[in-house]
């Protein structure tokens, strides 16, 4: 009966193997060079000046939580829809539709991309 | 499963996308071609609407009746108007972007939608979709204070509305077991009023004041009016009420039509209070288009008279004056922008003296604010008059006395800014220039205005028989 | 476990949220607030259909999901518009139009 959950188990093996795998893979290329005004908080050599809670925020964190938020979701929708995706009598019809659906999704990813939402400035 | 019946709505997205995928390639520079497209979708999903056939579409989400066919007129009319005021608008405004014109049409297709909801699933997405597109038109302008403060506070009260709308469908939902409109109205004729039914009720309408902008959800409409960018002002006080109003037809006149004793009452007390509210608190206002929000608030008061009604002479009175209403707004607008494209300023005090220097201006805010104010002989007059007529023959007595008070007030602040135009001397005599589309398209408005007014037969026969079927 | 149980949790949420939206200044936890309402009601449909035994209330939160989400991805939006041109997230300091 276990047996059924073979591919989950499968799946976290795989899953655990990629992000490992791509950690290494970065600690195997990147560049090194430690040094100590590189170690400490403030690179620039500057003393901390004001209160660092107060507004030093990167707003391009907001966009890339907003695009999560849609994406996911999109896969809110997703979960019905594949389980409805096995009667055979509307499967194609849903199919095209959530087809449509995420290339609207996909349409509006792709505006921000070329308006440089994206861009990490 | 007819998704032809969807074709206006189909349009209009398409052209919205259209116009994305156009910005995505142009260069930065005018975008005044995306109006002239998005006049010709418009115009392409007004020639559909004739061919339409009636019936349920989309699993029964959307019905297409003539009530849905009369706002999607309304709709394309607004549209248009309000494309070619954007167009007007743009040479104001530094890095304009071309989503504004996608955003307009995607808000105009959503109340299309609106128009046709005839379940509470696809009503509240179609409302969203509505409300999300105006808010981020109404913040647009990121770099102005005035605008992104007008679209927070937008947002907040349109989330709470929202709230507070989804909370009451939820105890519509739990009384009758059923969302779509005819099965809620089918239960109710068999279920005895439960708690949760009034609960529900309360809520449901209380989260629908905030689209037309009547109390207690009016608290955004001054501010919002005044700092959002012109065209949104128009495109919240004409299409926006009348998707209010379209959503409180089918929502309280047809789904809940059966259990009308639980709110008439509850609609003429927030119809007398929005009256005496809006109006008193017009009258020292210094802002041209904070002036308007008042005055759009006291004529959410009048159209919720309609609602008390609650008859079939009341919801075509209602049809009526947003027609007027939209077609008043549209002078209005208009001319607002075009001054406002010279003189950089809405303060009521700049326009004294506007009749030496633009009369054709002068004369459109006049026939404008006087049908909104419900002057004779201009279209206004004749809506409110059917307003009055459908609200005293269901013995609201007292609220259509506070409705004449009001309208007394109304025509006092409304003709103390034509007295200045008229009549006070023009700090900078220079003339503004008006174009030639833009004089056309003016007397137009205020011709179609003043046959309202002088010739309403035909179309207030057409809109009496559409509310035939309202209940 | 009634369905009043849930219905007055879900209330209790829905009072939580409004008070937050009404009192609170800071405009983040006026959106928190908001999310709040919005999953409150989700409750009370999701309570609803089960007792129903109808599925039209589960079709329903999901869609209410989407549209609370879509509506703080805008606010959030708006809310870093108007925090680079005032440097404050405080509802009180938002009053630049009082005639």
């Amino acid at each position: 009966m276990l047996l059924s959950y073979l591919p989950i188990l499968i799946m976290i093996g795989f899953a655990t193997a990629m992000a490992l795998g791509a950690l290494f893979a970065s600690f195997l290329m990147r560049p090194r060079n430690p040094y100590r005004e590189k170690l400490s908080p403030w690179e620039c050599g500057m003393e901390p000046v004001g209160d660092a809670t107060g507004g030093h925020f990167r707003v391009h964190f907001f966009i890339i939580a907003i695009l999560f938020v849609i994406f996911d979701v999109e896969t809110l929708f997703l979960f019905p829809w594949a389980v409805l995706l096995t009667d055979k009598s509307i499967s194609l019809f849903i199919f095209a539709e959530m087809i449509i659906f995420v290339a609207i999704l996909a349409l509006g990813l792709i505006y921000a991309w070329a308006k440089g939402a994206l861009e990490w400035v | 499963m007819n998704l032809l019946r969807l074709l206006p709505e189909f349009i209009m997205l398409g052209t919205a996308f259209l116009l994305l995928v156009l910005e995505l390639f142009l260069p930065r520079g005018s975008r005044k071609g995306y109006a002239v497209i998005g006049i010709l979708g418009i115009a392409a999903a007004a020639i559909s609407l004739p061919y339409q056939d009636f019936g349920p579409a989309l699993a029964e989400l959307f019905l297409q009746d003539q009530l849905s066919i009369y706002f999607k007129w309304l709709f394309c009319i607004s549209g248009v108007l309000i494309l070619y005021i954007v167009m007007l608008y743009e040479d104001t405004v530094k890095n304009w972007r071309g989503e504004f014109y996608s955003l307009i049409l995607f808000a105009l297709s959503g109340m299309m939608m609106l128009a046709s909801a005839s379940d509470f699933v696809g009503f509240y997405v179609s409302l969203e979709f509505v409300a999300v597109c105006l808010y981020v038109l109404a913040a647009y302008l990121t770099e102005s204070r005035v605008t992104s403060e007008a679209g927070l506070k937008y947002l907040v009260t349109g989330a709470l509305a929202s709230g507070f709308l989804i909370y009451g469908i939820s105890f519509i939902y739990g009384a009758t077991g059923a969302t779509g409109f005819a099965e809620v109205a089918k239960a109710l004729q068999t279920v005895e009023p439960t708690g949760y039914l009034v609960l529900g009720i309360v809520l449901t309408v209380l989260g629908l004041t905030f689209k037309i902008s009547s109390i207690p959800f009016h608290v955004w409409a001054p501010d919002v009016y005044q700092g959002a960018p012109t065209p949104v002002t128009a495109l919240l006080a004409a299409a926006s009420k009348s998707a209010g109003f379209v959503v409180i037809l089918r929502v309280l006149f047809g789904a809940l039509g059966t259990v009308k004793g639980e709110w008439v009452a509850f609609i003429a007390v927030i119809s007398g209070i929005t009256l005496l509210f809006g109006n008193l608190a017009a009258m020292p206002q210094k802002d041209l288009k904070r002036l308007i929000a008042y005055a759009g608030i006291g004529s959410a008061g009048y159209l919720l008279m309609g609602v008390a009604a609650a008859s079939e002479m009341g919801a075509g009175a209602i049809m009526y004056y947003l027609l007027t209403y939209i077609f008043g707004i549209a002078g209005t607008f208009i001319s607002i922008v075009v001054f406002y494209n010279s003189e950089g300023t809405d303060k009521i005090e700049s326009y004294a003296g506007l009749y030496k220097r633009a009369p054709l201006l002068a004369f459109s805010l006049f026939i404008g604010l006087l049908s909104i104010a419900g002057f004779p002989p201009l279209g206004g007059f004749i809506a409110k008059f059917y307003i009055f007529m459908a609200a005293v023959k269901e013995g609201l007595w007292v609220l259509a006395f506070i409705g004449a008070m009001m309208a007394i007030i109304a025509m006092y602040y409304f003709l103390l800014v034509i007295k200045s135009m008229y009549l006070r001397q023009p700090a900078n005599e220079a003339p503004i220039q008006v174009d030639m589309m833009t004089r056309g398209l003016l007397y137009f408005v205020n011709a179609v205005t003043i046959l309202l007014g002088i010739y309403p037969g035909p179309v207030t026969d057409w809109v009496m028989s559409i509310a035939q079927g309202v209940f | 476990m009634t369905l009043n149980h849930y219905l007055i949790l879900s209330f209790i949420l829905f009072s939580i949220g409004v008070a937050g939206v009404l009192l609170r200044r800071n405009i983040i936890i006026v959106l928190m607030s908001l999310e709040l309402i919005f999953n409150s009601v989700n409750i009370s449909l999701a309570a609803f259909a089960y007792y129903l035994k109808s599925i039209t209330g589960t079709v329903f939160v999901v869609f209410n999901i989407t549209v609370a989400a879509a509506e703080v991805a805008i606010g959030l939006a708006i809310l870093v518009a108007v925090y680079r041109t005032r440097k404050t997230v405080n509802v009180e300091e938002l009053k630049d139009m009082r005639y």
